[in-house]
């Protein structure tokens, strides 16, 4: 048996070709995404906590408006971004994060640890125009997020099901109560909110953990 | 399944797909078949075209061969300094923590006593050396600039001016480092609803009045103002910096100066935020942004 041989018995028998093939590309899965299946090594930090209706519904504002194509929330462990960020991202911080956001594209700073460093007001004047604080501002305006409600679909109670079915341990009321919770918010008001949600966990010490 | 488990699973799966490769690689090459002369006999039933190309008689360049094997001796060595297979850590131990810690480690050797210095230093001094001056200005507009502008002049009828001479919450160092440290909170409450439309309008005159720096001791509406105002603005209107009431006797305004916004302003109340940065920044560069702000303002 050699290699040529096997080559030319794959190439004459299809079923035996495409199960080759499927082996072959299944391993790198069997190596890197199986495994982590089949583990819960993940386990929350301390201040984890998923996320109330409103940052929610802002979070699926944010996934809307594709503000990952150019934030990331994910801070390596570089000395330089830990430097600027504080402390570097640790898996924990992300297990209510379906799915994540930590993005790859860096056109924008790095938003995971953005939570109150900036006023609610700010936040909202530089979402509608980013150039009126920031001159120098590459962001485009969002304005039309202050004209719709957050919760427009009415389907708060059912996103927040949803993600109890996969594990987030939001109770019965708080479910129940989601609606009400929301009901004035406009879209603008929802994205702030998760945005001010997004903070560094203070009981994980930086420089130990798993990032 | 348990952990350990896992960890056999990834690295025997690794290497026996290294294996494979090695296996394919040199059997490919050095294979009968491989040799076999287009017009020998043996495994010969191939397709043959123009006739006398076949599978496996135009080898490829030996070179390849010698390229695939180093890249699979390089992944070898690879996963024996380095994690990769399972829980082995490899020979040299590394991991992402242990390289950021052995860095943040040389950087507070290298920065470390500088930054102590600073700490020490006279705030004057400070403010006379160009080179910390310039780090300062470079943290204001990292940190700061995004509400009060590079210039510190404030922006959108939001953000306070850092240059001029109204401090709403006290404009000594250390009012300053208190407002960066602890951040502050100022809430005007609306007075629409207790002052109805008429009271309004007179109390917007009051303000514009104060503006002016005229006197209002003989208004009507002074007692009102007495009553509602002078808590936070004091009773001359000259304002109460332990409240973060602003001074009205001068012409700086906040949230606008003309007659419409002032009297927006007292209808509907006003909400200021300035977040904490202790969190953020270490004392250094507390100490530095207070220097340069000063200095900035004279």
């Amino acid at each position: 048996m050699n290699a040529i041989d096997l080559h030319r018995k794959l190439e004459e028998n299809a079923g035996l070709l495409i199960f080759g093939i499927l082996f072959v590309s299944a391993i790198g899965g069997l190596v890197q995404i199986l495994p982590s299946i089949f583990q819960d090594t993940v386990e929350p930090t301390a201040e984890t906590r998923p996320y109330t209706a409103a940052e929610l519904l802002g979070r699926d504002i944010y996934i809307r408006e594709g503000c990952s194509t150019c934030h990331s929330q994910q801070v390596r462990p570089l000395l330089a971004e830990v430097i600027r960020y504080e402390a570097p991202a640790h898996a924990g911080e992300s297990v209510y994060d379906r799915p994540f956001l930590w993005g790859s594209k860096r056109t924008g700073p790095d938003l995971s640890r953005v939570g109150e460093k900036y006023s609610d007001e700010w936040q909202r004047i530089h979402l509608l125009d980013p150039r009126a604080v920031v001159p120098q501002s590459i962001m485009p305006a969002y304005p039309w997020l202050k004209r719709k409600r957050a919760n427009s679909g009415n389907d708060i109670h059912l996103r927040m099901r949803a993600l109890k079915r996969l594990g987030h341990p939001y109770t019965e009321e708080e479910i129940a109560q989601a609606p009400e919770d929301v009901a004035g918010l406009t879209e603008l008001d929802a994205l702030v909110a998760y945005l001010q949600s997004l903070k560094i966990d203070t009981s994980v010490d930086p420089s130990e953990g798993d990032h | 399944m348990p952990f350990e488990f896992w960890s056999w699973w990834i690295a025997i799966l690794t290497l026996a797909s290294l294996a494979g490769l090695g296996w394919v690689t040199y059997s490919a090459y050095f294979s009968a078949d491989r040799r076999a002369k287009p017009d020998e006999e043996g495994a010969q039933s191939d397709t043959v075209w123009d006739q006398n190309l076949r599978e496996g008689s135009r080898p490829a360049p030996l070179w390849w061969f010698w390229l695939l094997l180093g890249l699979l001796v390089a992944s070898v060595i690879y996963l024996m300094l380095y994690p990769g297979l399972g829980v082995f850590q490899g020979a040299l131990n590394w991991s992402s923590d242990h390289r950021l810690s052995n860095r943040l480690m040389q950087y507070d050797m290298t920065f470390g006593p500088k930054r102590e210095a600073i700490v020490a230093m006279d705030y004057a001094e400070l403010q006379a050396d160009e080179d910390y001056m310039k780090i300062a200005e470079r943290l204001f507009g990292e940190h700061c600039a995004a509400c009060h502008g590079r210039e510190a002049l404030g922006q959108a009828n939001r953000f306070p001016n850092l240059t001029d001479s109204e401090w709403i919450w006290g404009g000594t160092i250390g009012d300053i480092e208190k407002t960066i440290r602890e951040g502050r909170t100022a809430s005007m409450a609306g007075w629409e609803d207790t002052l109805g439309d008429r009271e309004l309008e007179l109390m917007t005159d009051l303000v514009v009045d104060l503006n002016r720096g005229e006197s209002i001791d003989d208004l009507p509406i002074k007692p009102m103002y007495d009553l509602i105002c002078a808590s936070c603005h004091a009773a001359d209107g000259t304002g109460n910096t332990a409240l973060g009431g602003p001074d009205l006797t001068n012409d700086i305004h906040l949230y606008g100066g003309d007659r419409a916004s002032i009297k927006f302003t007292i209808a509907k109340g006003r909400f200021g935020e300035m977040p904490a940065f202790e969190r953020l920044l270490d004392d250094t560069e507390i100490k530095l942004l207070v220097a340069w702000i000063v200095k900035n303002r004279e």
